[in-house]
């Protein structure tokens, strides 16, 4: 069994929300449930919730909208999307307005059960972790996902974009690789493929690196993963 | 790659058709009308006042006869044109109608389902009681029944429009075979039937993975049944290179079939034996779909049998271009 949470679940489907309910309940978890889109996005942004899970397909607000709202409002509560669409084009737009997972319908218990652990999991590494990152003039803000950058710009980091740099700020100066950045930041399905890391870091670099094309801090290892040091250090391997 | 439908072309074909056949007629009138007036005209020059008269009276019949039939024709073509272009947007928003419906089928029938599904699977893990168990199981098991039955209607649907993408990937096939295989663990331990996996780890293909998948998992399921209704107690599935092609075969030890309906067997809702005396459920759809998607994956399908109760073995057969 998890550590307690507070769990938010919106299912336009009664049995379903309530069956959920019970069993996030038997595994000690406090959860609210919504019977539609807007009574879940006033649940969410009145409360603050360890987790979101949220059916794709709703009267008024649908899913990806409401996280969409959610992610416009800079609530980053994670949101684990349910839904009976499981085509990568439906996942991508899940993962694309912040989703944090996706499991489709209909699911099994001990899935379900399992993918909330390792959200909750996720998330308390995220919490435990150092409030604020500084390097080269730059400096993160972890809790509130702002951040100013060594050219005195101020930027907002998307939940993903955040974590990412915490999983290589912890274990600064050593090599971590693209899988294990996934596992951090996504969990054990891995999700698109690890092409998506070298996305979010070429846009985490543009912000940060003074020379994006030939970055101080965030270094590539070729074929392996990334590498962060807080000093300036100049690549070998870009 | 999605397949058109031919019935839309050929009715596209036809519209472009019936515009040609308008500009004919059109240009078909006004090049008699002036064949017509030419012929009055030199007959004019020629000077013959009574002849003129009379050529002038049957001239002036022919225009109208050409215009009368002329219009007539133009009248027709455009007519039947709306008529055509009209079934066109009718057919259009059917077809629109048609896709929301399906989205509507698989909301409706799939969100009940899970509610179901989860309601057992509560039963089974929490209730701690062994009648609440049994019972929870055996909702489980009809609830997973349903559910292949809702995804086999869904899939024939997407297929035969032409709306089953197929984008190949490299995949690593004793990966995709031990999913499935997985997935049917628990059914088959029910049924004391064991499936074994014999597929080389450096085994891959280019393949539509969830086409992939839908493949192997119509041919377990139909390899499971055949088991259950023929007391059967074992389902092999293996994969090799033969002959510069890559072989996906299931076998099984239960009911068989007699070797001269092995071509039957990949046909849309054929099923073996008598309707009121059938030993296996299901609506004939499963195979009929793996045929369906090995032919958009570039593979073959054969199924084999040495007669009733003696097994079958059916074989998925990837072309040496799909073969890595």
């Amino acid at each position: 069994m998890s550590r307690p949470a507070r769990i938010l679940v919106v299912d336009d489907e009664a049995h379903l929300a309530d069956g959920i309910r019970e069993n996030l309940a038997a595994e000690g978890h406090a959860t609210e449930v919504a019977y539609d889109g807007a009574q879940g996005l006033r649940a969410a942004e009145s409360t603050p919730f360890d987790l979101a899970i949220v059916d794709v397909m709703l009267p008024g607000i649908d899913g990806v909208e409401l996280c969409s709202r959610l992610r416009r409002a800079g609530i980053q509560t994670p949101v684990l999307f349910l839904t009976v669409k499981g085509a990568p084009e439906d996942r991508i737009r899940g993962f694309e307005a912040g989703g944090d997972d996706y499991l489709t319908k209909p699911f099994h218990l001990q899935e379900l059960l399992l993918r909330v652990a390792a959200i909750l999991r996720r998330s308390r590494w995220y919490e435990a972790s150092p409030d604020a990152l500084e390097f080269g003039d730059n400096r993160i803000d972890f809790r509130t996902y702002q951040a100013r950058s060594w050219d005195g710009a101020a930027h907002s980091l998307t939940h993903k974009e955040a974590m990412i740099v915490q999983a290589l700020a912890e274990r600064a100066g050593e090599i971590v690789t693209r899988e294990e950045i996934l596992d951090r930041v996504w969990g054990y399905e891995v999700f698109p493929s690890t092409r998506t890391i070298d996305n979010f870091i070429v846009r985490i670099r543009k912000r940060f690196e003074r020379n994006p094309e030939a970055p101080l801090h965030i270094h590539t290892v070729r074929g392996v993963g990334y590498r962060f040091t807080s000093e300036a250090e100049a690549s070998t391997d870009v | 790659m999605i397949k058109r439908d031919p019935s839309r072309f050929l009715q596209l074909g036809f519209l472009a058709l019936l515009f040609l056949c308008v500009l004919q007629a059109a240009w078909w009138i006004s090049d008699n009308i002036r064949l017509t007036r030419d012929i009055e005209e030199v007959q004019a020059l020629a000077g013959d006042s009574e002849i003129e008269a009379e050529l002038a009276e049957l001239s002036e019949g022919r225009v109208n006869r050409y215009l009368w039939e002329g219009a007539f024709f133009l009248v027709v073509l455009i007519g039947g044109m709306a008529v055509l272009t009209r079934t066109l947007r009718h057919d259009t928003e059917l077809r629109r109608r048609q896709q929301n419906f399906l989205a509507a089928v698989s909301h409706e029938f799939k969100s009940p389902l899970a509610s179901m599904q989860l309601a057992a699977e509560t039963l089974v893990l929490r209730s701690g009681d062994a009648d609440s168990i049994r019972l929870g199981q055996r909702i489980l098991e009809d609830c997973e029944r349903l559910l292949r039955m809702v995804d086999n209607l869904l899939d024939t649907t997407r297929i035969e429009e032409g709306r089953h993408p197929i984008r190949a990937e490299h995949t690593v096939l004793a990966t995709a075979v031990a999913a499935i295989v997985d997935s049917f663990g628990e059914r088959a331990a029910r049924h004391e039937i064991r499936i074994e996996q014999r597929v080389p780890t450096d085994l891959a293909l280019p393949v539509d993975r969830e086409a992939l998948a839908t493949m192997l998992r119509n041919l377990v399921d139909n390899a499971l049944k055949a088991c259950i209704a023929g007391s059967g107690h074992r389902i092999e599935v293996a994969a090799e290179r033969v002959d510069r092609r890559t072989r996906i075969t299931v076998s099984d030890d239960g009911l068989g079939f007699p070797p001269e309906e092995s071509h039957l067997m990949f046909e849309k809702f054929h099923r073996l034996g008598d309707e009121q005396t059938r030993r296996t459920p299901g609506t004939g759809l499963g195979l009929y779909i793996v045929r369906r998607l090995a032919d958009l994956s570039g593979a073959d399908v054969t199924a084999a049998s040495a007669g009733p109760g003696q097994g079958a073995t059916l074989t998925l057969s990837f072309r040496d271009e799909g073969a890595r």
